[in-house]
């Protein structure tokens, strides 16, 4: 049982690194483009010269 | 700015990998059909060693793994890395070695496994130079796929492609580190890995090439042809992001799932576990993402064959995605584990996902590369509804067949006594449900001979395309806005990411299990074995008992009770490899050491009905007439002294004499029951394998 001394603080840190990992995301705008991996897609696959 | 951009793409190999996914289809499945009517009626063997369960069954694995899955995923690797990349495989001659270096390995496997030529790790029973093969080929493989990479004329690398870097990279690694043996001579070899290490190691290579073999390189597939098939893009890029990222670095960890219960430390059964549960949320990502490209031509679903086999296959990859995490919880685990339950589990992947992607990229791909329509739509049609009925009967009379084994072993009666002591109780009671399965794979098979059909017609009807001339676009590549975009644009960093995005989970879980001794307790009692043993436990090996025989008594009462004590961890030190098998048709072993006498072993080898009525065990009578190989056993026991077990050097040199001594002991033995058994026959160095297991660590456990 005293591996929860070692674990319960680790997790604690393990979820607040994914917190300010998300928190970054959204504020730098990496969710922000909607449109240009549907336009890649587009011009990757719909058109490689086959129909 | 977009330049006009002349390719021609090399799609004679995408054919010819084609072809030999259909006929080694047909063949390991086929296999499969027999070994399902050998479960049935056990003398569908014909008394032919080679045609025994324990022989065949690790056949017909390899080939649905390797032959049939692998080259589909080689000939779609093919057909979409020269597409998505814009330009045609680096080496012509690469693709060519790479074809005929694999199908060369396949005959050799399907050579070898029937001859009982193995090492018995499952899915990776090739012995030591047939490894190395397939070590050079993928490795051929890959240098002709990134050098394609390198001189792509499209800078984005789209998703598919991820997968494919993913799945390379990581079966080239699981492949080596399974693979590491020391030769014995030109054709066998000993692992160099033991007991609890080599269970460890063999399931995570085993449970994470049905990961990045059968899972990723189908995912990248489906990114590719899903779309293409439905015409439309696919529904989220940003969920593939989070898909592939989550999939590759999770999945790596779930291995010990495999080993629920046994001796493998707690925590690293724990940490499986955990990892198991979490994998079914980029799973069925992925397996949304798929149905949802479907969104606005559900409609074509009803008429188009090439849809309803990847709707068949993203539904079946959501439920065994569900089901193999439910199936990594312990307790569950207990009633899945070692019963047929696992058998439903795996033909749902193999014929639901495996399948219907495979039959989907078929048909999308023969009109293509024959440069015609396909033969037949009906027979498609007719072909896809035989796979359905096939898998529906096959899978639910597994689950119903795990199910019921599972509550006869455990089932108590009055005074906490099992209830079915007798084991074959729980073996004749799944006959109607083997008959059953049989029925259902038989419905499956026929469905791939139409498919052979139709395609062959297809292939008569058209113009094989070698060459495929197009006329593409290139754009200027658009400004990357996110890290993530940038990251697609830069094959080696993100080749890097990915192939240490695989290797923490392995690295958490193998160095502790290695190098802290507290993970597997020294016990004093547990000996090496003698040359004889050694002799009988090569035998084993080489019939493949474990694929019926467990030698592993979980840490739970029901089983202590039928089986004896649990077994421990340093009782496996000597186990080069380890034999705690996967599934029980036959009862567990490991605590079969003295429980019968020598002359109850020799008849129920002989004939295992005449000591166990309505046994569905092969007959060994040839055993009884082979001599056994002893005059190598003092190489054997140096290999074992340089792999760390304690013999000396005068056990080493006194190997054969001491086996033909303890020999003529089972000799005597047998003589007096009035039994004439040549004095070095197979047989009783089987036997004296048998009568050791489980007994040094016997007393210590209780």
């Amino acid at each position: 049982m005293e591996i929860l001394f070692f674990l319960i603080p680790l997790s604690l840190i393990c979820s607040t690194c994914g917190l300010l990992f998300f928190i970054w995301a959204v504020n730098n705008g990496q969710l922000d483009d909607m449109d240009h991996q549907a336009d890649l897609f587009k011009k990757i696959v719909l058109i490689d010269g086959e129909k | 700015m977009t330049q006009k951009h002349t390719v021609v793409y090399d799609d004679k190999v995408v054919r010819l990998f084609l072809w030999a996914t259909l006929i080694f289809g047909i063949v390991g499945m086929l296999v499969g059909v027999l070994l399902a009517l050998q479960l049935a009626w056990w003398p569908a063997n014909a008394g032919v060693s080679w045609l025994t369960f324990g022989r065949l069954r690790p056949l017909h694995t390899n080939a649905v793994v390797f032959a049939f899955s692998a080259n589909a995923f080689f000939a779609g690797l093919y057909y979409c890395t020269q597409r998505l990349l814009g330009t045609r495989m680096w080496s012509d001659f690469l693709s060519k070695v790479h074809f005929w270096g694999w199908q060369m390995i396949i005959v050799l496997v399907a050579i070898t496994l029937p001859l009982g030529i193995t090492q018995s790790k499952e899915y990776a029973e090739m012995e030591w130079w047939i490894d190395i093969m397939i070590a050079l080929v993928w490795v051929i493989m890959c240098i002709n796929f990134f050098a394609t990479i390198a001189i792509r004329k499209i800078k984005h690398l789209y998703v598919a492609l991820w997968f494919f870097i993913g799945s390379v990279l990581t079966v080239a690694m699981l492949h080596v580190v399974n693979a590491l043996a020391i030769p014995i001579d030109a054709l066998h070899s000993y692992p160099i890995y033991s007991g609890v290490k080599d269970a460890l190691v063999q399931w995570w290579y085993g449970h994470n090439a049905v990961g990045f073999l059968l899972t990723t390189p189908f995912l990248g597939l489906m990114y590719y042809f899903v779309p293409k098939a439905a015409n439309q893009p696919v529904y989220s890029y940003r969920l593939s992001i989070i898909h592939f990222w989550s999939l590759v670095f999770i999945y790596i960890w779930a291995g010990p799932h495999h080993l629920l219960y046994t001796a493998l430390p707690e925590w690293v059964q724990s940490l499986g576990m955990v990892f198991s549960l979490m994998l079914i949320a980029p799973s069925w990502g992925g397996m949304l993402n798929g149905l949802l490209t479907m969104r606005g031509v559900w409609s074509r679903v009803k008429t188009d064959p090439i849809l309803k086999f990847f709707v068949l296959a993203l539904t079946f990859y959501g439920m065994a995605t569900l089901e193999g995490p439910l199936m990594s919880i312990k307790s569950f685990n207990l009633i899945t584990h070692y019963t047929d339950y696992t058998i439903a589990h795996v033909h749902g992947g193999a014929l639901g996902w495996l399948g219907g992607m495979v039959f989907g990229i078929t048909y999308y791909l023969a009109p293509k590369l024959w440069n015609t329509s396909l033969y037949s739509q009906r027979i498609a049609n007719a072909h896809f509804w035989s796979s359905m009925i096939g898998i529906l009967l096959y899978v639910t009379s597994m689950w119903a067949a795990g199910i019921t084994q599972a509550l006869m072993w455990f089932a108590e009666g009055d005074g906490g006594l099992l209830r079915y002591p007798i084991f074959m109780e729980t073996v004749t009671a799944l006959k109607p449900l083997y008959w059953t399965r049989l029925l259902g794979g038989l419905i499956y098979v026929g469905g791939l001979f139409l498919c052979f059909y139709n395609v062959y017609m297809t292939a008569k009807q058209g113009e094989a395309q070698d060459n495929t001339r197009v006329e593409i676009e290139i754009h200027d590549p658009i400004e990357p806005k996110t890290s993530h975009e940038a990251l697609e644009n830069k094959g080696l960093v993100f080749s890097a990411l990915a192939f240490i995005a695989v290797l923490i989970g392995g690295i958490v879980e193998f160095l502790p299990t290695f190098f802290i001794d507290a993970n597997i307790p020294k016990m004093e009692s547990v000996k090496p074995y003698t040359p004889l043993e050694l002799a009988g436990r090569d035998i084993y090996v080489r019939e493949g008992c474990h694929n019926c025989h467990s030698q592993m008594i979980r840490t739970y009462e029901k089983e202590v009770k039928r089986y004896g004590p649990a077994s421990k961890a340093g009782e496996f030190v000597y186990d080069f490899p380890f034999q705690w098998g996967s599934k029980r048709t036959g009862p567990d072993l490991h605590r079969l050491g003295g429980k019968y006498p020598d002359l109850w072993h020799y008849n129920h080898m002989i004939d295992p009905r005449s000591t166990s009525p309505g046994s569905i065990m092969p007959s060994y009578p040839w055993l009884e007439g082979q001599k056994a190989d002893l005059a190598i056993l003092s190489r054997k026991l140096k290999v074992m002294q340089q792999l760390g077990v304690p013999y000396t050097d005068q056990e080493v040199a006194s190997a054969v004499e001491d086996a033909k001594t303890q020999s003529k002991q089972f000799f005597e033995s047998l003589q007096k029951d009035k039994k004439n058994v040549h004095e070095d026959s197979e047989l009783i160095a089987l036997i004296a394998y048998l009568q050791r297991l489980g007994k040094d660590g016997k007393q210590e456990s209780l």
